[in-house]
């Protein structure tokens, strides 16, 4: 008896330890489990969200390439399955008009539009990608940005004065000795499909010959267009804006250069831009530190193809062969001699006119002109003619 | 009576003994589980921050146009926006925080704006477009940042909490030649 009832008190005092203590240490396990559970169950759906971000962007820019190799296609192998022909067809073909849900993999894929831009060679690319795929995402980022190729300029003529002369003054084109400026296909011009040129030499004020110059006309046009209004050379005249790119591209290839230049021997191929000293675009008003001249002689063994794009003057003497684009903001004197001389277009735009642009006006030379349309285009096969997104409009917008 | 009153000193030892041992394995189960929680709190904290942080910064830099200005813990840049307009921001570190100052155009907000705290380092190199390291503003093509976070709040270094996260990106500014 004494035993039992001992135990008896005993066994009351310890059930009632027990039991809040253990209540106490499964309450406190089971928050830090609720609590653990809860971040081991967010992390994961963040980290999700964030890959299928991720992998929706990758989509979106799959879809920009895919359309600017269409667009690449189209001008350089109009003939490939897929290719989006220059100027854009409409309707747009699909996928390109945003009607096809276009699969990369199981994880997803994209739908891509292509429109006209605001220029001949821009075009409004829209790229929407989808994880995992458009009918039920979980992730959507959408791409726009305008692509661009390098500008066709055509010219209508194989040497071109004006379009930029400012008022008040004149432009000139003088012809003298035995200058040859060809644009009959008779004579060895090239034209491109569906441009036709109209004339040998186009000015936007007067054009003289001294001697016997050799010009041919192109068909149904004139050896000697003069008295041209500004407006008739807008479509073949760089803007500031295409030379501010120009001068990026030839920067990232290395053939930006600043000041006067001389070249005895062919430079490098491709696009060579030469800019003012300060790097400002040349003007009328362009302090006379920012106005340049390229001069290009010598008697060269090898030719140069290319675009040789100068803002200042430009002048060509000797045996020289080049093949391509001459632009100069400003003059351009030619007294080439030799079996050398220009296949493509020359254009002088006149910004300053101090000399207007003279071809062979002492008798010195011949300085063959041969208008060749493709060679203008792309440089003798140096100029590259893919689409590409043009700086400053890749931007990730929102929407579907 | 009196004996039914009390224990001896046996059975308390034992009662003792036996409390002390329930009582430390309670506790040594509470702490693994805190440790537990600690180290997967400051995990996700770290994580977390170092990641919003550099999505934030490569999408911008994603779009940039030109790089005005740089250094290994600083980068100044101009970008696209959504809405097509420019935009000049720079990221650096100032002790332990990200920042943010947008000087064109200038936002509502104060600048410069905190991105996160806790940042143990903000390492930049840049690349020109032959993939050649460069220092040259100019030059830069590619940008790789490499962002080392810890705990915003202080901890103890042999704390579960004290966690370090180190997230790295490589992003080519789209809007360049």
């Amino acid at each position: 008896m004494t035993i039992h009832s001992r135990s008896s008190g005993c066994l009351g005092g310890e059930r009632g330890m027990a039991l809040p203590m253990t209540m106490i240490v499964l309450t406190l396990i089971s928050t830090l489990t609720l609590a653990f559970m809860a971040l081991a169950a967010s992390e994961p759906i963040i980290a999700s969200n964030h890959m299928a971000s991720a992998q929706a962007r990758a989509m979106a820019e799959s879809g920009v390439e895919r359309a600017l190799w269409a667009l690449s296609m189209g001008t350089t192998s109009p003939s490939t399955t897929g290719a989006v022909s220059d100027p854009l067809p409409s309707p747009v073909p699909a996928p390109y008009n945003g009607s096809q849900y276009v699969s990369v993999s199981a994880n997803g894929g994209f739908v891509v539009t292509i429109a006209n831009g605001a220029a001949a060679n821009e075009r409004l690319i829209t790229a929407v990608g989808y994880v995992p795929n458009n009918v039920n995402p979980v992730a959507i980022k959408k791409i726009q940005l305008t692509a661009t190729r390098m500008k066709w300029l055509d010219p209508p003529c194989a040497i071109c004065a004006g379009g930029e002369a400012p008022t008040g003054m004149s432009t000139e084109i003088q012809i003298g000795g035995a200058a040859t400026v060809r644009a009959s296909t008779a004579s060895g011009a090239q034209y491109c499909a569906g441009v036709m040129p109209t004339a040998a030499t186009m000015s936007q004020g007067s054009i003289n010959t001294n001697g016997s110059p050799n010009l041919t006309a192109p068909p149904g046009g004139v050896t000697q267009l003069a008295n041209q209004p500004a407006s008739a050379f807008s479509s073949f005249i760089f803007s500031d804006a295409d030379m501010a790119m120009l001068k990026e591209m030839a920067k990232a290839t290395g053939t930006y250069l600043q000041g006067s230049q001389t070249f005895t021997s062919p430079p490098p191929n491709g696009l060579i831009f030469i800019d003012t000293p300060s790097g400002n675009p040349f003007t009328a008003s362009s302090p006379s530190s920012d106005i340049i001249m390229v001069d290009v002689h010598g008697n060269w063994s090898q030719s140069w193809s290319g675009w040789l794009v100068v803002a200042g003057s430009v002048y060509i003497s000797g045996n020289v062969t080049m093949n391509g684009l001459i632009y100069a903001q400003n003059d351009v004197t030619m007294d080439g001699t030799g079996t050398g001389g220009v296949t493509g277009a020359v254009i002088s735009t006149n910004r300053l006119d101090t000399n207007s642009t003279n071809v062979d006006a002492q008798s010195i030379g011949n300085a063959p002109t041969t208008y060749n349309c493709q060679k203008v285009r792309d440089g003798g096969g140096t100029i590259s003619q893919r689409w590409f997104s043009k700086p400053g409009t890749f931007r990730e917008v929102a929407g579907t | 009576m009196m004996g039914q009153k009390g224990f001896s000193i046996a059975e308390l030892l034992v009662a003792a003994a036996m409390t002390s041992v329930l009582m430390a394995g309670a506790f040594v189960l509470l702490q693994q589980g805190q440790n537990a929680y600690l180290f997967g709190a400051g995990r996700a904290e770290v994580q977390q921050t170092a990641r919003g942080a550099l999505d934030r910064i490569s999408r911008e830099l994603r779009t940039g146009s030109v790089v005005t200005a740089l250094s290994s813990s600083s980068v100044t840049f101009r970008f696209v926006d959504e809405t097509g307009a420019t935009v000049t921001v720079q990221y650096s570190l100032n002790g332990t925080n990200l920042q943010r100052n947008q000087t064109v155009p200038v936002p509502a907000a104060a600048q410069p704006e905190i991105v996160i705290g806790g940042v143990n380092a903000f390492v930049l190199t840049y690349f020109d477009t032959n993939n050649v390291a460069t220092t040259t503003p100019a030059n830069v093509r590619t940008v790789n940042m490499r962002l080392t976070t810890q705990p915003q709040d202080a901890t103890a270094s042999l704390s579960p909490a004290n966690q370090r996260a180190i997230v790295e990106d490589r992003v080519r500014l789209r809007n360049l030649i």
